[in-house]
């Protein structure tokens, strides 16, 4: 066994035991031997699972020893996150926040704003982070947790009702996306949502309009051909409508539709939705 | 005074000496897990007796033994027959070995080198007791015992009482979880199990197959009215303080085990369906069907029930956590707590939830439901 190894068994030993239980067993180290065992506990603690305990207690031992590392604190908050234990995990992202904006950085709001959005529905929540973090960088456009935060905003608008607030934060993720070089129809999310928006205000045109839009990139995106089968219904138009949810039921049963691994996203589609509307146009 | 010094040498020689070879008469570690952070529990035990390592298997049997006349040291390799192993740490009251024949519960990179993670943790029984199998089954055989006890999954907000009945080959267990004093889920499981002693500790064994391992049981003080059991999760070692009772009905429980106990993979894994465990028609479907009849309550926030998915797609263990906007603590009332677990113990339309890693074992997923709760109704539904 290399000494490495037994290195690692000792740091892992000292690691392992809860930091309730134990002063600072570290008092003596200097601030360079501090960060470097930070860093050393924060590899061993990402080895470990991660809603494991192990990378709990060894992540809490990195904190120990460099308390403002913001990545060690919002990375700790995942762990939590990700097993539902979401007062502990919200705790923590909280103060990785705090710290780190007093830093006058905006990472940590970007990453909340997505998770305040996704993870807990807290539209109003996302809202505020992704204000603050545009008039913190003086821009109108920034990423949050590699989405556009407009984009973000643009959903959480749109599920509180607030649909032409939410088309035009959608418009102004366009515009800019399109100054920075990208074409405005590759945004497909964008497009689908702001079909939505008008969809739910009942203007057909414009909600189609968007869908066609999306289907344009993506003939047999199954989400998009649901909605237009809905607006065709909505518009009387049964035989259109029963074609494009034939289709949708076709893609859905091969899997196809708008997957995240951990967060349903909203107007993702199931079959039985899919079903409910065949048969409802079969009664009528 | 020549002959007087050359006593003395000789004596601290001999003292000295004496001293480099003195060994611990008796020590007994009982394997808890095995896998750092899977915590995957490890039925076996080290005995040092004398001079000589002892392994017992998962029923208490004595299956191998090697002279070894030192303290365990770090890096020493325990040269048993059928079960060699090498140690890799040892502290005061722990263990740390790796198997060395094992590959399958223990396996090495591809070059042959150990995981750091992948090894069984013992943990060294310190207590003394005196205790025989033959008394404590005639204690035990027909009786039942009630203690206040935990859930195995988050749980902030229910309280659970673990009921146990020994007949006289099987231990059937009744969780009965609470929510501000109403039982609001009940589950229970019967299991095989075998009693045996080790130097005067007596254990209970549930493990009837070693391909889904059980922890092992301690029973650390016995007598007419009262029973106290140790065991551990993880590295915490658990104590249930039982008393006698004569209230023992499986009829209104859910009939709930886990397919491998060891340890749960997470909803988001990707399970051997090629999917998450995630209900296959979605938050929509809940939301209408639980939201339908729930009783109103008051206030915003959110109630996040947690559960385990098994691998014949029922749900059991559950645990309850609520906050509020701010995600603070917070509780609402239990018509609509106890209408949120009735509904969700119905749920059956779930994929598979087998892991389809090498290198995570599990057979059934932790999952949860979180309910947004805006003006006491439900709202939405996360993740």
């Amino acid at each position: 066994m290399s000494i490495k190894h037994i290195y690692l068994f000792l740091l892992i030993s000292i690691g392992c035991q809860k930091l309730e239980n134990r002063i600072d067993p570290f008092a003596k180290l200097t601030e360079v031997e501090r960060d470097s065992a930070a860093i050393q506990y924060n590899e061993m603690s990402d080895y470990m699972l991660q809603p494991s305990d192990k990378h709990r207690i060894l992540k809490d031992t990195a904190l120990m020893l460099a308390p403002n590392n913001i990545e060690f604190r919002q990375v700790l908050s995942y762990s939590y996150k990700k097993r539902g234990e979401n007062i502990r995990a919200m705790e923590i992202l909280n103060e990785a926040v705090s710290r780190d904006v007093a830093k006058g950085s905006v990472d940590g709001l970007q990453y909340r704003a997505w998770s305040l959005l996704y993870y807990y529905r807290d539209y109003e929540g996302s809202i505020s982070d992704i204000d603050q973090l545009l008039a913190m960088s003086k821009q109108k456009y920034s990423i949050c947790w590699g989405e556009p935060c407009g984009l973000l905003k643009g959903q959480a608008l749109y599920k509180l009702g607030k649909y032409q607030e939410a088309i035009a934060t959608f418009d102004t993720v366009l515009t800019e996306e399109v100054k920075r070089g990208f074409k405005a129809e590759d945004n497909y999310l964008v497009h689908f949502y702001k079909g939505m928006c008008y969809h739910k205000m009942g203007n057909y045109d414009l909600a189609l309009k968007n869908y066609n839009l999306v289907l344009h990139k993506d003939e047999n995106f199954t989400e998009v051909l649901y909605q237009n089968g809905l607006v065709h219904l909505a518009m009387n138009e049964k035989t259109v409508a029963k074609r494009y949810f034939e289709k949708a039921l076709y893609w859905v049963k091969k899997g196809k539709k708008m997957g995240e691994p951990y967060f349903e996203r909203f107007d993702e589609v199931f079959e039985w939705q899919i079903i409910e509307a065949l048969d409802k146009i079969k009664k009528e | 005074m020549r002959l007087r010094a050359l006593f003395c040498i000789t004596s601290i020689f001999l003292i000295v000496s004496c001293q480099k070879k003195q060994v611990q008469d008796y020590d007994l570690y009982m394997g808890a897990y095995r896998i750092l952070d899977q915590t995957i529990p490890y039925p076996y035990f080290i005995e040092k007796k004398n001079n000589t390592i002892n392994w017992y298997n998962h029923l208490g049997d004595k299956v191998d033994s090697v002279e070894y006349d030192k303290n365990f040291q770090m890096n020493d390799t325990i040269h048993l027959s059928k079960f060699p192993f090498k140690v890799l740490y040892k502290e005061d009251q722990k263990l740390n070995i790796y198997p060395i024949n094992d590959s399958v519960q223990f396996p090495s990179t591809e070059t042959g080198q150990i995981y750091w993670k992948n090894r069984a943790t013992f943990v060294k029984i310190i207590e003394e007791t005196h205790l025989n199998k033959e008394n404590v089954q005639n204690l035990i055989q027909g009786n039942s015992y009630q203690s206040p006890s935990i859930s195995y999954n988050p749980n902030d907000d229910l309280d659970v009482i673990k009921t146990i009945n020994f007949s006289s080959d099987s231990l059937t267990t009744i969780m009965t979880y609470f929510y501000e004093g109403e039982t609001v889920w009940q589950e229970t499981q019967t299991q095989k199990y075998q009693l045996f002693d080790i130097n005067g500790h007596v254990f209970i064994s549930t493990t009837e197959d070693i391909s889904n391992p059980q922890h092992f049981l301690r029973l650390n003080q016995i007598d007419k009215n009262i029973l106290t059991i140790k065991y551990y999760i993880n590295e915490n070692e658990q104590t249930e303080n039982y008393e006698k009772t004569e209230k023992f009905n499986v009829n209104n429980a859910i009939k709930y085990s886990n397919c491998f106990d060891g340890h749960q993979g997470e909803y988001y894994y990707q399970s051997i369906a090629n999917t998450d465990v995630t209900y296959k028609k979605g938050n929509e479907y809940l939301i209408k069907m639980i939201a339908a009849n729930a009783p109103i309550d008051q206030g915003d926030g959110y109630i996040i029930i947690h559960f385990n998915v098994n691998c014949h797609g029922k749900v059991g263990v559950p645990g309850l956590q609520q906050m509020d906007k701010k995600y603070k603590p917070k509780k609402f009332s239990a018509p609509l707590i106890k209408h949120l677990l009735a509904q969700i113990s119905n749920l059956d339309d779930w994929p598979k939830t087998e892991t389809s890693y090498d290198f995570i074992t599990y057979k059934d997923v932790h999952a949860f439901l979180m309910f947004k709760i805006e003006n006491g109704k439900i709202t939405d539904l996360c993740p």
